[in-house]
């Protein structure tokens, strides 16, 4: 059974069509990455998965329930066990970091563990306006895995990072999902992320996902030029 | 530019220095606190305090509804309903008491002729001063912070948890602000007969010219002024008078009991505060002889226009030019002196006002006095406002102008003054609304024969038909609102990305 399942999947903006009939099937412990041209509709793409944005039409099932049909939400977000890590990382400002834990998630031997786990124990007393970027970062995802989520949503979560932090993020994002079942589907403009992360690769185009699979077989046969243009180095 | 930033610090230092500094000094010279055993003067200082504390409360419950219904869903026309919820601020609290006696029924109207009155007055008229920034906070708080709440949890506790304590600093500034105007307003109570310290230390200055007494008396005015003053810092210090403008998603109350009595709040909010006031006042002035109110009026509104357009001009002017002038820290010590003259109570500036300038008799005896009281008692909304407009400017390409040789007036004017200029446009129209409707201040210090139109709607309050005042305060409005109106086309604040992005 799919954890994310999308069929016929529209969505307008103004008048727009961003998306125009998205099929897309997300297996358990599966990481997907999606790819595509600035405003190609990428992040579209997690909000209607996440609830925070409705289609025009279409069909969205989580966990194999229906979670949205047509323009009409049947799952709020706050019922859909997902994790969502913005691309501004969108932080509580006015909360400290351990507060942002206690929001999410009222057990406080977990937080500590999650704290712990992201080295942001010594620091819990602190606002993100006192972090770092990359301290930052770490509390978007442990507010993010606090929920316990079944599924996590990350809109180009490396964008702001050095290379080095970069490189521990990958192998934190791999060792949580080895802890335990997690899908991981996220958007990434970097074809090395795709290699070193992801199962399976989804390349977005002008409304619709115009190729998916494994990054070897899109890179031997791929649909379309701009398939290549994307994943290659 | 060196001549351009002596000419701004001696503005500063001879706007504000003088009254700030004379009270300083007048209150640790010849403190007397015999007023404080004067029966009448209490009962008024207690009144001032119940008064504005009681309007204050009812304008963040007032305000809190409203602003969430139109921020925080998709009502139709919000920004339209948004815009009309400011015009109570066109209007002297005075009028609306006196509209609100036309309205009322005998039996009631012994209520608004008390205490609870006027606290209804007040509220009806100064709650823009608090639905405002909590309108326009609960539109810019990142809608991600928010999104992220909900993935979590039900739309109600995101809002209590999130949205709220992000618009805490701006609703405890606009309750601030309605604090400190109900506090010193005196034309609505004196006219619905509850004494209030304002006008008590207005009578003792005019009758016995006792200027010795009237700044003993206003003693806790100016302790309350530096209180809040004081407490500016720590509660409010992340506020910005003119948060950015973004899209207004993020959590959103979508239920239809929410919207259908949200409507209803916002129509009886409207036609209490905004719609009835204003066209019972306009039968009121026509029912009588609107021609004669009319000439009666002309020559205190052309003084108005003047004293008040001058004023805002000069303070707006001021302010623009300071912004690349000065450093940082200066900013910070002319924003403070002006941000203390700003919250003391307009009675106790008046006061120092003439305390000082009432050596020099060529400033004490003319206009010159009653514009450098506006400036000082209002010059911080214009400073407030152009230094968030530098703040947000791209100094980049300053930077590039520089390199590129250019002399500064060039410079001002082909680079800073554009992106500024619907800043600039802003900081004027409020600073003139609010010198504009100013009672007490302008009670104090105009200039023998110069009375402008509030001042004399204030003096004709006490013996004159009501459909004269009615005729007056009806002027007053419209007034206000076609040089508001004339300022923001001209000057285009529409044009700015931060409010149309
Ligand atoms: N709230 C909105 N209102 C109007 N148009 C929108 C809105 N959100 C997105 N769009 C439009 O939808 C299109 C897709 O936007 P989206 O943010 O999903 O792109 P993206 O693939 O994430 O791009 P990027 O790589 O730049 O983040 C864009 O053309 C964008 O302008
Ligand atoms: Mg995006």
């Amino acid at each position: 059974m799919a954890v994310v399942l999308l069929k016929g999947v529209r969505k307008r903006f103004s008048g727009e069509e961003v998306l125009r009939g998205v099929d897309l099937s997300v297996s358990p412990g599966e990481i997907l990455a999606v790819i595509g041209l600035s405003g190609a509709g990428k992040s579209t793409l997690l909000r209607l998965i996440a609830g925070l944005e409705t289609p025009e039409a279409g069909e969205i099932h989580l966990y194999g329930k229906p979670a949205t049909r047509g323009s009409q939400i049947l799952l709020p977000p706050w019922e859909r066990k997902i994790g969502f890590i913005f691309q501004n990382l969108a932080l509580w400002e006015h909360l400290t970091v351990y507060e942002h834990l206690e929001f999410v998630n009222r057990e406080p031997a977990r937080i500590k563990e999650l704290l712990s786990f992201f080295e942001l124990w010594e620091l819990r007393k602190k606002r993100p306006p006192e972090l770092s970027g990359g301290q930052r970062q770490r509390l978007a995802i442990a507010r993010a895995l606090a929920q316990e989520p079944a599924l996590l949503l990350l809109d180009e979560p490396f964008s702001n990072l050095d290379m080095v932090r970069k490189k521990k993020f990958r192998q934190e994002l791999l060792r949580i999902r080895e802890r335990r079942e997690l899908t991981l589907i996220y958007v990434t403009h970097d074809p090395l992320d795709v290699k070193l992360l992801a199962d399976r690769v989804a390349v977005i185009h002008e409304g619709v996902i115009l190729q998916e699979g494994p990054l070897e077989t899109l890179l031997a046969a791929p649909a379309h030029p701009i398939v290549r243009e994307l994943l290659s180095f | 530019m060196r001549l351009w930033r002596l000419l701004a610090r001696v503005y500063f230092l001879l706007v504000f220095l003088p009254p700030l500094g004379a009270l300083f000094l007048a209150f640790g010279k010849t403190l007397s606190l015999t007023f404080l055993k004067d029966a009448i003067y209490l009962r008024a200082l207690s009144n001032t305090f119940i008064l504005a504390l009681g309007a204050t409360g009812l304008s963040v419950l007032l305000s809190l509804p409203l602003a969430t219904l139109l921020a925080k869903s998709r009502f139709p026309l919000a920004r339209l309903w948004a815009v009309l919820l400011a015009v109570p601020l066109l209007f002297l609290p005075y009028q609306t008491a006196l509209a609100w006696s036309f309205i009322l029924p005998a039996p009631v109207l012994k209520l608004l002729f008390s205490p609870w009155g006027v606290v209804f007055i007040f509220t009806i008229s100064f709650f823009p001063l608090v639905f405002w920034p909590l309108y326009l906070s609960f539109l810019s708080i990142p809608r991600e912070a928010e999104e992220s709440g909900l993935l979590l949890a039900p739309p109600l506790k995101v809002f209590t948890r999130v949205t709220l304590p992000y618009a805490k600093p701006y609703l405890l500034g606009g309750a601030g602000l309605c604090f400190i105007f109900s506090f010193t307003e005196i034309g609505a109570p004196t006219y619905l007969g509850v004494p209030v310290i304002g006008s008590e230390i207005l009578t003792r200055f005019a009758a016995f010219y006792d200027l010795q007494g009237a700044l003993n008396a206003s003693l806790p005015l100016a302790i309350t002024g530096l209180l809040f003053f004081l407490l500016e810092r720590p509660f409010v210090k992340r506020w910005e008078i003119a948060p950015r403008w973004r899209d207004p998603r993020g959590l959103l109350f979508e239920s239809r009991p929410f919207f259908l009595l949200g409507g209803l709040f916002l129509g009886v909010t409207l036609l209490v505060a905004v719609f009835l006031p204003l066209s019972v006042l306009a039968f009121k002035a026509f029912s009588g002889d609107f021609w004669s109110v009319l000439t009666r009026a002309k020559s205190p509104l052309l003084r108005t226009f003047l004293y008040t357009g001058g004023a805002a001009i000069l303070a707006g002017g001021v302010a623009l030019v300071s912004q690349p002038l000065f450093k940082e820290r200066e900013k910070d010590l002319w924003d403070t002196l002006a941000l203390l003259a700003f919250f003391l109570p307009s009675v106790v500036l008046a006061v120092g006002l003439i305390y000082f300038w009432g050596r020099f008799p060529l400033v004490y005896s003319s206009w010159v006095l009653l514009l450098l009281g506006l400036l000082c008692h209002f010059g911080f909304l214009t400073q407030r406002l152009l230094r968030e407009a530098w703040r947000r400017f791209d100094k980049g390409g300053l930077e590039a102008a520089y390199l590129a040789g250019r002399g500064f007036n060039a410079i001002f004017r082909r680079i800073i003054l554009p992106p500024l200029s619907p800043w600039f446009g802003y900081a004027l129209a409020i600073f003139f609304i609010f010198a504009a409707n100013e009672m007490t201040l302008s009670s104090l210090l105009y200039p023998p024969g110069g009375a402008t139109l509030a001042v004399t709607i204030y003096t004709l309050s006490v013996n004159n038909p009501l459909s004269v005042s009615a005729g007056l305060c009806l002027l007053n409005t419209l007034f206000i609102l076609v040089v508001v109106s004339l300022l923001l086309c001209l000057l285009r604040p529409g044009a700015d990305g931060s409010r149309s992005a």
